[in-house]
C-alpha cells in the first residue's frame, strides 16, 4: 500500500460491504412502505376500468336515482349504527381489562395478558361461530343488531385492550406516585391521572377498532344473514351494514350491481382511511407532548 | 442553628425496610424537631429515598416492599391500624426529585389537584391558588397564564409548582427527595431561598447528596451510609466536627 492511496479519503472509494447491504435493507424498507399505496392504487383502478367498462353508465347514476343511493345510504347509517353500539360494549370491556392487566405484576396477568393479545390474531370468522352459538343460540338474542353489535364487540375487543394496555404502561410513574403524595386513593389516581393521561393512546385504538368494525363482513354473515330489508330503525332489527350491502351487490346479477358495488366499496375505504388518519393524529399528537420539558431527564 | 429545644413531630424507631429479601434500611431510630429543616445526606444508594418513603408510607406502594419499626407522626403510629394511607399523605405532603407536574392540567388545576383528585371542594379555590403560588414565589411569574398547561413552565418552575401543589393540600410536614437535583444553579438557589420562608411553618426532611445545601439551609443533618443512620446532630456540628470518622471522611469528600 503507497502512502498516497492510505490517505484517500474514505467517502472517495467504493462504498463498503456493510455500507452497500445497508443501502439495499433501506430500499427493500421502501418497497415495503409503498406496498399499501399500491394495494389502494391497484383498488382505485380496478374502480376506474369496471366504471369505465360499463356499457351505459348512465345505468348506474339512474339505478342509483332511483333507490340504490338510498340503500346505500341506509347502509352506511345502519353501519354507524352498528359500530356505535359495538364501541359502547368493546371500549368499556377493553379499557377495564387493561387496567386489571396492568396492576402489580402477577403470573396470572401475563398469562392473561398473552390470551388477549392472541386473541386479536383469530380469524373473525371464528368469533362470528362464537356469537352464533352465545348471542343467539344460548341468549336468544336473534339474529338482530344487538347480536351483530356484541360479536364484534369480541372481534374488536382485543385490539382496544392491547391498545389501552400499552397507554395505560407508556404513563410514567412519577404522576402515578404525584397522584399518591397528595393523598389519592388507587381509584382516584387511576380514574383522575392515569386515565386521562393516557386517553390520546386509548382513543387512537379505539378508532382503530372502530375502523376495523366498520369493515368487517364474515361474523356478520354467521350471525346476522345476509339480512339487507330491514328498514327499521329498531335495534332489535337486522339492517343492511354497508360491507354487506357491498357484498350483496357483488353477487347480484344485474350488470350494473358491481358498479354500485364499487361506490359502497370507495365509501368504506374512505370511512377507513378517514378513521386511521384520525387514529394517527391523535398518536402523533400523544408522542409529541411527551418531548416537552417534563419528560426531559434530569441528567 | 437550633438552640432552643422545639417539639418533636416526626419520630422514627428501629425503622427497617425491605425490597423482596434485601434490607435497604436497618433500624434507623431518631426525632426531627418540629418546623425545623432535617437534611437527610448520604452517598447515592445508602437508603436516603427509601427512608422518606416510609415517612409517608409511599414505600409501600412498591411491590415487594416491606417496613418494620415505627414511625410516629405527633406521637401516633403512622403504620397504625386505624391509620389511613390517603389521610397519612394529605399530612405529610411529598415533592419528588423529577419536577412530576400532572402535564395535561393547567398551573391552576395543577395546584388544586390535591384537593380535586381526593374530592375535597375547593370553595374557595382562587384564593388557595393565589396564597400557595405567592408562598412558592411563583405568582408573579404565573399570575397572568394560570390557564396555560404546566409543562409550558421551566424545570425550576415546575418544581415549584409542585411545592405549591403539595402545600394546597395543607400538610405539616414536606418531605422532599433531592428537589434541586434536576434543576440548574439558578432555579436552586431559588428553592433553597424557598426552603428558608417554608421553615417558618413546616417540619421538612430534606434528602440531598449536595453537602453544600444541607450546610446551608437545613438545621439539623443526619448522615446515612448502607442503610444506617452514622449520626443525626445539629448541621453546624455535623459540619465543623462531627462524632465519627466516617462522617468526616465523607463530608471532607474522602468517598461519596
Ligand atoms: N424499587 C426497588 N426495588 C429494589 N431495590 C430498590 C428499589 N429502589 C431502591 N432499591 C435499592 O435500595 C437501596 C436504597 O435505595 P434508595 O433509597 O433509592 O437510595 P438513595 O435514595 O440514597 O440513593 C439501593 O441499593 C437500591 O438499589
Ligand atoms: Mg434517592
Amino acid at each position: 500500500m503507497t502512502r498516497g492511496e492510505r490517505l484517500r479519503p474514505v467517502s472517495l472509494g467504493p462504498p463498503p460491504r456493510h455500507q452497500r447491504r445497508g443501502r439495499l435493507f433501506a430500499a427493500v424498507c421502501m418497497a415495503v412502505t409503498l406496498l399499501p399505496v399500491l394495494v389502494v392504487a391497484v383498488l382505485l383502478g380496478a374502480l376506474v376500468q369496471s366504471g369505465a367498462g360499463l356499457d351505459e353508465p348512465t345505468v348506474v347514476l339512474h339505478h342509483l336515482a332511483e333507490g340504490g343511493a338510498q340503500q346505500l345510504l341506509r347502509s352506511v347509517v345502519g353501519s354507524l349504527w352498528l359500530v356505535s353500539m359495538c364501541a359502547c360494549v368493546a371500549v368499556p370491556l377493553g379499557v377495564g381489562a387493561a387496567l386489571q392487566l396492568e396492576g402489580p405484576r402477577r403470573p396470572v396477568r401475563s398469562a392473561l395478558a398473552l390470551n388477549i393479545a392472541s386473541l386479536a390474531g383469530v380469524p373473525s370468522v371464528l368469533f362470528g361461530l362464537v356469537g352464533l352459538e352465545l348471542f343467539v343460540r344460548a341468549l336468544h338474542l336473534g339474529h338482530s343488531m344487538v347480536t351483530a353489535a356484541l360479536t364484534l364487540a369480541l372481534v374488536v375487543l382485543p385490539i382496544v385492550a392491547v391498545a389501552a394496555r400499552s397507554a395505560l404502561r407508556a404513563v410514567p410513574d412519577e404522576l402515578r406516585e404525584a397522584g399518591y403524595a397528595l393523598g389519592a386513593t388507587p381509584w382516584q389516581v387511576t380514574r383522575q391521572v392515569v386515565l386521562p393521561a393516557a386517553l390520546p393512546g386509548i382513543l387512537s385504538g379505539t378508532i382503530l377498532a372502530i375502523a376495523r368494525a366498520f369493515g368487517e363482513a364474515a361474523p356478520l354473515l354467521l350471525v346476522a344473514g345476509m339480512t339487507m330489508s330491514g328498514s327499521s330503525t329498531a335495534l332489535g332489527d337486522p339492517r343492511g351494514v354497508l360491507p354487506l350491502h357491498v357484498l350483496a351487490l357483488l353477487v347480484e346479477p344485474r350488470t350494473a350491481a358491481s358498479a354500485e358495488a364499487l361506490v359502497g366499496v370507495v365509501v368504506l375505504l374512505g370511512t377507513l382511511l378517514v378513521l386511521s388518519g384520525w387514529a394517527m393524529h391523535l398518536r402523533h399528537r400523544h408522542e409529541r407532548r411527551r418531548d416537552g420539558p417534563w419528560f426531559e431527564d434530569p441528567r | 442553628m437550633s438552640a432552643t429545644p422545639t417539639p418533636v413531630k416526626l419520630s422514627m424507631h428501629e425503622l427497617s425496610a425491605w425490597y423482596g429479601d434485601r434490607k435497604v434500611l436497618d433500624r434507623i431510630s431518631f426525632d426531627v424537631p418540629a418546623t425545623r429543616i432535617t437534611a437527610i445526606i448520604g452517598p447515592s444508594g445508602c437508603g436516603k429515598s427509601t427512608f422518606i418513603r416510609c415517612i409517608n408510607r409511599m414505600h409501600e406502594l412498591m411491590a415487594e416492599a416491606r417496613v418494620q419499626g415505627r414511625v410516629e407522626l405527633d406521637g401516633h403510629d403512622v403504620y397504625g391500624l386505624e391509620v389511613a394511607p390517603e389521610q397519612l399523605r394529605r399530612r405529610v405532603g411529598m415533592v419528588f426529585q423529577k419536577p412530576n407536574p400532572f402535564p395535561t392540567m393547567s398551573i391552576r388545576d395543577n395546584v388544586l389537584a390535591g384537593l380535586r383528585l381526593t374530592g375535597t371542594p375547593a370553595s374557595d379555590g382562587d384564593d388557595t391558588v393565589e396564597q400557595v403560588l405567592r408562598a412558592v414565589a411563583l405568582w408573579d411569574e404565573v399570575r397572568d397564564r394560570l390557564r396555560s398547561r404546566a409543562d409550558t413552565l421551566s424545570a425550576g418552575q415546575q418544581q415549584r409548582l409542585c411545592i405549591a401543589r403539595a402545600l394546597a393540600v395543607r400538610p405539616d410536614v414536606l418531605l422532599m427527595d433531592e428537589p434541586c437535583a434536576a434543576l440548574d444553579p439558578i432555579a436552586t438557589a431559588r428553592i433553597e431561598d424557598l426552603l428558608g420562608d417554608l421553615r417558618t411553618r413546616y417540619t421538612i426532611v430534606l434528602v440531598t447528596h449536595n453537602m453544600q445545601q444541607a450546610a446551608r439551609v437545613s438545621d439539623r443533618t443526619g448522615f446515612f451510609l448502607g442503610g444506617q443512620l452514622v449520626e443525626i446532630d445539629d448541621t453546624d456540628i455535623i459540619f465543623t466536627g462531627p462524632g465519627d470518622p466516617r462522617t468526616e471522611d465523607y463530608i471532607t469528600g474522602k468517598f461519596g
